[in-house]
């Protein structure tokens, strides 16, 4: 039955329709909880503030719960789901950048879209410096050793890699796991809150 | 009871569930990238192709140049993996690619970052390796066995001496031609098969 996109068989302007739509509501969601604004999202550093660590990983177990449930029920065929492939060292320096980007902006890139939408200077800063970065990358990436490091040859490239697949495990084991993961995280993020910002107010 | 203490006991609910859950077909097995069936091609359907010379397909092989020119397949591309990069993929036909390297797992690799950006691609299950031993040296069956493993034996060994030149004999055709199968298609450019 699912995913919709095949079982149904939508073309894929069909599919960039549906996509824009949950991305409408995605970010309306986004601004609504506050996360256009770049002080509460930074709050997480400080640990004054955890919304976004509590709301993301709520949405990760939320969705991988299903995708394994609905899997397991023969409602959803996972080898149909469309899987990054994973680039291992080019994806850690690039979650570094981006953590650091983070840091020094105030936003992550969907966040700083959803702040553009109520003009916030500091979220178009944020957009444009991310797009001037992606314009130098573009530009850079022919230099051989940065081609290589990203490229298919590169040593971390394990092809379209899911963590059960890795540890050789059932998909529940993992579920399970990454849900005690998040119920821990959950608990050590409340405390924090309450040790870091006992005035609960936006950091 | 707060709020946090029901998402609490769902959680841990849920987490029990997830855990007591058969495993399903589709999620088994420890390979970096799994394919499902519908992505794979048997060397023998490739091997129909090409000796039909059918140009519907794009038979491309992903080993070196070095290993192409010595043993690569008869009307296949070389485009060594190392090579494929995304402007590359973008300027192939848009046509049915069949992907082979020297094993399935080498090609589904490729598969995994070609697949997207084309929407159309298969892999040669067992890669070069398999074609060696089921199309180039097919392996008779005991003596005993039945006419039709013989006959189907013979054929088989037809179709390696037409690649491998042992003999000036074309190759029996089959009666029934065994197609690839259709993998649903996930763009919207025609479904042309092969």
């Amino acid at each position: 039955m699912f995913p919709l996109i095949d079982f149904v068989g939508f073309s894929t302007y069909t599919d960039f329709v549906i996509a824009f739509m949950l991305g409408i509501g995605f970010g309306f969601f986004l601004e609504q909880g506050g996360f256009g604004n770049a002080n509460k999202l930074a709050g997480q550093f400080y640990f004054r503030d955890l919304t976004v660590f509590k709301v993301m990983f709520t949405a990760i177990v939320t969705a991988m719960t299903g995708l394994i449930v609905f899997n397991a029920l023969g409602w959803l065929d996972l080898g149909l789901v469309y899987l990054n492939p994973t680039y291992l060292w080019p994806g850690l320096v690039g979650g570094l950048i981006m953590g650091v980007g983070f840091v020094v902006g105030g936003y992550c890139p969907g966040t700083a879209l959803v702040g553009v939408t109520t003009l916030k200077v500091d979220a178009v800063m944020s957009v444009a410096g991310g797009l001037i970065g992606m314009f130098i990358f573009a530009e850079l990436v022919p230099i051989g050793w940065l081609e290589a490091f990203y490229g298919l040859e590169t040593e971390g490239f394990s092809g379209s890699l899911s963590l059960w697949q890795w540890l050789d495990v059932k998909p529940g084991v993992v579920g399970f796991v990454v849900m005690l993961i998040a119920l821990a995280g959950f608990i050590a993020s409340e405390w924090a809150e309450r040790k870091f910002n006992p005035q609960g107010g936006v950091a | 009871m707060t709020i946090n203490k029901v998402g609490f006991i769902l959680g841990i609910v849920f987490a029990v569930i997830m855990l007591a859950l058969p495993v399903p077909d589709n999620s088994a097995g420890a390979g970096v990238t799994t394919l499902s069936d519908d992505a794979l091609v048997s060397p023998e359907q490739v091997s129909d192709l090409v000796i039909q010379g059918d140009i519907s397909c794009l038979i491309i092989d992903l080993r070196s140049e070095e290993a192409f020119l010595e043993d690569g397949l008869k009307s296949a591309l070389s485009i060594p993996a190392a090579t494929l990069d995304e402007a590359t993929i973008r300027r192939l036909p848009t046509r049915r690619l069949i992907l082979y390297a020297d094993d399935t797992e080498e090609a589904a690799r490729v598969w995994a970052v070609v697949q997207p950006v084309h929407g159309d691609v298969l892999v040669m299950d067992g890669g070069m390796a398999a074609w060696n031993s089921m199309i180039l040296n097919p392996s008779a069956p005991p003596e005993d066995a039945p006419e039709q493993a013989w006959n189907t034996y013979k054929e088989r060994l037809a179709v390696a001496n037409y690649y491998t030149g042992k003999e000036d004999a074309a190759p029996v055709q089959r009666e029934r031609v065994v197609r690839p199968v259709l993998r649903p298609r996930l763009s919207g450019k025609k479904n042309e098969g092969c």
